[in-house]
């Protein structure tokens, strides 16, 4: 079990979303001949698989993993729009199958995509329509739109028709649409997936200053980023073919499995201080690339030790007569992340 | 029940964008009307002993005929039509993670399509005023609850579309066969006992061919609606068929809840609510 693992377990006395257990299959559809020929004979697909773990209230949660591992079915059943085949999963108590309406008005869903906003109505329309669904009225309800639309920056903007807006707005405007009943869990569905690298670093400070906290909701966000779990959620669960390979704080995920690896761009990639910072162990596992049109290469090396170590080896470097032009931190990929995990759960399995 | 009027405002908002369809929905069934005035008053003396006992105005019997259907198509079809374009859209599953009720959204979902159709049959009663269709204006009230009862009877109809829509996202052409079976067998532009005469006279088809026209509830309530609208009669003269209707609603009414709610079940079990 790892540190991150053990984690997982809930400290509070009334966790904001309990899951224990929690699985869901999908028949898998077959072609018509298929069917024919045995038409009893049936495979399932398992999206969610014997998931167990606890959300604390006001966290901002991550769940990574790839296409396909879970997360937004795990999204829907606790949305209550998927039930689930096993398990239970409650939302401050409420159960997702038991008491729906009552799990509906606590638990706002945001989706992946820009659909099921109405393009031809403006954004006042389409938030209006929300708080009569979630049963806001007069002057309460007017309130609530407009603070919801100050809070996501809409503001002067609520006349226009949605369809007029830009992708990151669109988005903003699910967001606004979610926080109409002060949700007391937020569950974002990759909600960068659809903005450019300046719009999503926007929303996620956005994110951080004006929606998850203490005293505000418990956000629950899933993303197939490594960086962007890691950077944006306290606490992040790691999800693979429908399995929770791990639950951890996003810090000691990070450390546990990140190799601190960087790469250097260099005009000397054989000099001689190369091969003394690998004889004295301060570097490993060195590999350089091809030479760049600009005439650098980038070199790719292990430096234990953390951030200090690098800085050393940094100055060494250059103490050494060594052209250095970037030396910078490979962030720890969804890919790589995953991959060490199994492998460390392997190491654990073949010692026990 | 605000959640129902909040959708059928929006659709309400949707359709108003369109604003020159809006206009040619209404205009072309302004100038329907003028066809069906020269067809009714042509045909009207060879009709008139066929319609003999539900109105003896052949044109009144086509511009009753033409309101029924539009109110018939219009509930048969606005559900499944919601739900298909609810979950094209993606605005079925929000809308369904809301507190908001089941059937309450499922009457928002509808509302603005029925009011329309509503709207567009007073266009067209307008229109049919202007060109000499004398009704018993007394009698509305009684026509129009009677017509509620017709639009009521094939939402249930609609509702296992919808729940078509829902399970399978087909519906096997069920409304066609439901709008175009009513149309000929209901008494739209001819009496049903037309067809039964014509299937026992003139053709070698089984008499139960014959007979289809009892088992469509547009028969009794367009009797029923004609008979006080066009010949004036009292209410206990078409009991009757208002029962027969009632029965045809109440059947209706819940086969479709009881199809949406295993269609919605089975949708949320398979996960299937907004793929399309």
């Amino acid at each position: 079990m790892t540190v991150a693992a053990r984690d997982g377990a809930a400290t509070t006395a009334e966790p904001a979303l309990r899951l224990r257990h929690l699985s869901k299959r999908f028949r898998v559809r077959r072609g018509l001949i298929a069917s024919l020929r045995q038409p009893r004979a049936a495979s399932w697909v398992h999206a969610v698989q014997d998931v167990s773990c606890d959300v604390r209230p006001g966290e901002f949660f991550g769940l990574l993993g790839p296409n396909g591992a879970g997360k937004t079915t795990l999204f829907k059943m606790l949305a209550t729009l998927t039930s689930p085949d096993e398990g239970t999963a409650t939302v401050y108590g409420a159960d997702v199958m038991r008491q729906p309406r009552e799990v509906r008005r606590m638990v706002a869903p945001v989706a992946a995509d820009e659909r099921g906003l109405h393009w031809r109505l403006s954004a006042l329309e389409n938030l209006r329509l929300f708080a009569t669904l979630y049963d806001l009225r007069g002057a309460v309800m007017t309130e609530r739109v407009h603070e919801v639309l100050r809070v996501v920056g809409l503001a002067g903007a609520e006349q226009r028709v949605v369809g007029t807006y830009s992708s990151g707005m669109r988005q903003r405007l699910l967001i606004a649409r979610a926080l109409l009943i002060r949700p007391r869990v937020l569950l974002l569905d990759e909600p960068t997936r659809s903005l450019d690298p300046v719009s999503a670093r926007d929303f996620r400070a956005f994110l951080r200053e004006e929606v998850v906290g203490p005293g505000k909701c418990t956000v629950v966000m899933a993303t197939h980023s490594a960086e962007e779990a890691l950077e944006l959620c306290d606490r992040v669960a790691v999800l693979h073919r429908g399995r929770l390979l791990a639950v951890g704080a996003a810090r000691a995920l990070e450390r546990e499995y990140s190799d601190d690896r960087y790469r250097i761009r260099t005009r000397d990639p054989e000099h001689r201080g190369w091969r003394a910072l690998e004889l004295e162990g301060v570097i490993e596992r060195r590999t350089v690339g091809e030479m760049e049109a600009d005439g650098w290469t980038p070199v790719e090396c292990q430096v234990p030790g953390g951030r200090e170590a690098a800085a050393r080896v940094l100055a060494s470097l250059v103490g050494a007569g060594v052209g250095v032009a970037d030396f910078e931190r490979i962030e720890l990929s969804l890919a790589d992340l995953i991959e060490r995990i199994v492998a460390s759960r392997a190491l654990v399995t073949a010692g026990a | 029940m605000r959640s129902a009027l909040a959708l059928i405002r929006v659709s309400f908002l949707t359709a108003a964008s369109y604003r020159f369809a809006m206009f040619v929905s209404v205009a072309s069934l302004a100038l329907q009307i003028v066809p069906t005035y020269f067809i009714g008053r042509t045909l009207d003396p060879f009709m008139a002993p066929a319609i003999k006992g539900q109105g003896s105005d052949y044109f009144g019997f086509l511009v009753v005929g033409t309101i029924a259907y539009l109110l018939l198509a219009a509930s048969v079809d606005a559900l499944p039509r919601a739900l298909e374009r609810g979950i094209s859209t993606g605005t079925l599953e929000l809308i369904f993670s809301t507190p908001s009720s089941t059937g309450s959204l499922l009457v928002g979902l509808t509302g603005y399509e029925l009011l329309w159709t509503a709207a567009r049959c007073v266009v067209v009663l307008g229109a049919a005023a202007t060109f000499g269709f004398h009704a018993h204006w007394a009698r509305f009230p009684e026509a129009v609850a009677i017509l509620a009862l017709v639009v009521a009877t094939y939402f249930g109809i609609g509702m296992i579309a919808g729940a078509m829509i829902v399970a399978f996202r087909r519906t096997a052409a069920l409304q066609t066969v439901v709008i175009v079976g009513s149309a000929m067998f209901g008494g739209v532009t001819y009496p049903p006992s037309l067809v039964t005469t014509a299937v026992s006279r003139y053709s070698n088809a089984p008499d139960w061919i014959g007979r289809l026209v009892e088992i469509v509830p547009l028969t009794y309530g367009l009797r029923a609606v004609r008979r006080l609208v066009i010949d004036g009669a009292p209410l206990r003269a078409v009991l009757g068929d208002v029962g027969a209707l009632g029965a045809f609603c109440l059947v209706f009414l819940a086969a479709g809840s009881l199809a949406m709610t295993f269609a919605l079940r089975r949708a949320r079990a398979e996960g299937t609510l907004s793929q399309y």
